[in-house]
């Protein structure tokens, strides 16, 4: 596990017509209603997101976001796939802190479409649409994978 | 097998981007770069003073290649002496690049219930100031510690995301001292904070605990922050990771349960060798390292004065014990009584060398008599993929010829 991998993380991302980040809960009950397909989030991914994350979300200069290997291997990474506890959270995350081409936030559909590809990528989902309700209702496999110091 | 090799590459990498970048930064810049105005040239004083031309003295820069405003930069800890750490060599550790605020335009708005009560800086800049002395770690400070070789590189750039200075600023409690929050705190147990970053950086954390320290600094070392510390406004809550202590600060939002935002389920976990990851570990644990001497440097034999920092967010520094031979007889450092109970001191100590090839590490017994456990003990425990956290002995390899190294 090495620090760099972190740094080279693409956070870049923006403010378009709505200026305010909202803090998604895990319950996936503020989620915007809007839809997206797993389809256009490659599209999206290919263009925007691969130069750091690789070709299929195994990283590059940025983190791994695909596979499901086991958390207590030896060379463990930790993915969207075995490592997240909540799917609306893979939104909250896409949303605040990735841009597109233009350097603008990317729209809610956009989100969700990029969010239903990586979950696909992932084998956790696999219709073609993802919208409020369906994104809410995964559930991530190590969700509870955590000890919590405080609750 | 595929995984392997993998890896190796991937370290491989990483140790090519980590050289050619520190190399690059370390040779380019010099204080003479600054541009004298012709007032200061008159007066033959300076409005704002810098370091003598003949100092190289600068902060290592490890950034996304792709990305710029995404990377840190190390405190060069072992090329400075006593504790405060200026503030233009205090560590950064950036997730989504650098924000310039205006502060006649800056806002902190604190969210409970319905209600929105809102300060702008003068508000802050007029309430009671106090100060305190601290340290920032990044939670991710030392962890090449957790690699299977030890990284041969510089002790900056293993151990230089640690920083220390004087921050002032408003304590959360006096911040919350008013009678529509004292009615209502007590339905709430989080606390979320949100940056103005251009990633809205959010962190929650237990409103207990975060009470008791916390509070939002408005200055460092005397002047305001800077804006790659979070001008005009950050939260600190001494002895806590560095991902807690929220720069550029915009809401402080009462909650019933944590966000579970990417940096605290996803990052800054504790990942342990049962598959379970520790969640919300903000303390940072008792530590020690010797700077100098330390991996790069060269020694002669002789008396060779030994300087290193202890430092706990648990608890203070009750005892540092050197040794020369690995661990295996330690010594006890003798510490200035001012420094009793204090959570970060700077430790001497002389010894002899003769020449022969020794490894020499240091040691600190907190408060709470806990002893900072060697490599192998804490990796026995944490394994080797939590990544934070490392609180481990680093040791130094000085072989016969004098040139110090790092090793395990």
């Amino acid at each position: 596990m090495f620090f760099v991998l972190i740094l080279f993380f693409t956070f870049f991302y923006l403010e378009s017509s709505s200026h305010e980040i909202i803090t998604i809960e895990i319950d996936g009950s503020n989620l915007p209603d809007d839809s997206g397909t797993w389809r256009k989030g490659k599209e999206i991914y290919l263009k925007s997101c691969s130069n750091c994350h690789g070709y299929s979300g195994e990283g590059l200069y940025g983190p791994e976001l695909v596979g499901r290997s086991s958390l207590d291997d030896k060379n463990i990474s930790k993915t969207i796939g075995n490592f997240w506890p909540y799917a609306p959270k893979i939104f909250d995350y896409i949303k605040r802190a990735k841009r597109n081409d233009n350097e603008d936030f990317f729209s809610d559909s956009d989100v969700y479409s990029l969010t239903a590809f990586l979950l696909k990528l992932n084998n956790l989902y696999d219709e073609e649409i993802i919208d409020k309700e369906k994104l809410s209702n995964i559930k991530m496999p190590n969700r509870n994978g955590f000890i919590r110091n405080y609750n | 097998m595929k995984k392997n090799s993998y890896n190796s590459k991937r370290s491989f990498f990483k140790i090519s981007i980590l050289s050619f970048l520190t190399t690059l930064l370390w040779k380019k810049i010099t204080f003479s770069d600054y541009k004298v105005t012709e007032f200061e040239k008159k007066t033959g004083f300076k409005n704002y003073g810098f370091p003598s031309k003949f100092e190289k003295i600068f902060r290592w820069i490890v950034s996304n290649p792709v990305l710029k405003g995404n990377g840190v930069s190390y405190t060069p800890i072992s090329k400075l002496r006593g504790t405060i750490v200026p503030n233009g060599l205090h560590f950064e550790r950036h997730h989504y690049g650098i924000e310039d605020l205006d502060p006649n335009n800056y806002k902190l708005t604190i969210e409970i219930d319905s209600l929105n009560i809102s300060f702008n800086l003068n508000q802050l800049r007029n309430k009671r100031i106090l100060s305190i002395k601290t340290f920032i770690e990044c939670g991710g400070n030392s962890n090449v510690m957790y690699n299977n070789v030890p990284l041969q590189s510089n002790t900056d750039l293993i151990h230089g995301l640690l920083s220390y200075s004087e921050w002032s600023g408003v304590r959360l409690k006096d911040l919350f001292f008013d009678k529509k929050i004292s009615k209502l705190i007590k339905n709430y147990q989080w606390l979320e904070f949100v940056s103005y970053d251009k990633g809205g950086y959010n962190i929650s954390l237990p409103l207990k605990d975060t009470l008791k320290s916390g509070f939002i600094a408005l200055y460092q070392n005397g002047e305001a922050i800077r804006p790659e510390q979070g001008y005009p406004a950050r939260l600190i809550i001494p002895g806590w990771e560095g991902s807690t202590h929220v720069k550029w600060l915009k809401k402080i939002v009462f909650r019933n349960s944590p966000v579970f935002s990417r940096n605290e389920t996803s990052r800054y976990t504790d990942l342990l060798p049962s598959g379970k990851a520790v969640q919300f570990s903000f303390k940072m644990k008792s530590k020690s390292i010797i700077l100098s001497p330390s991996a790069g440097q060269k020694i002669n034999p002789g008396k060779i004065f030994i300087t290193g920092l202890a430092w706990s967010g648990t608890s203070f520094i009750k005892k540092v014990q050197v040794s020369f031979d690995r661990g295996k007889k330690w010594l006890d450092v003798k510490l200035d009584q001012k420094e009793k109970r204090k959570s970060f001191l700077r430790f001497n100590y002389t010894y002899n060398w003769t020449g022969n090839e020794i490894i020499i590490c240091s040691r600190c017994i907190d408060g709470k008599n806990k002893t900072q456990p060697s490599r192998e003990s804490f990796l026995k425990k944490m394994g080797h993929n939590a990544y934070y956290h490392y609180n481990g002995i680093t040791y130094w390899k000085i072989s016969s010829d004098g040139n110090v190294s790092h090793t395990y």
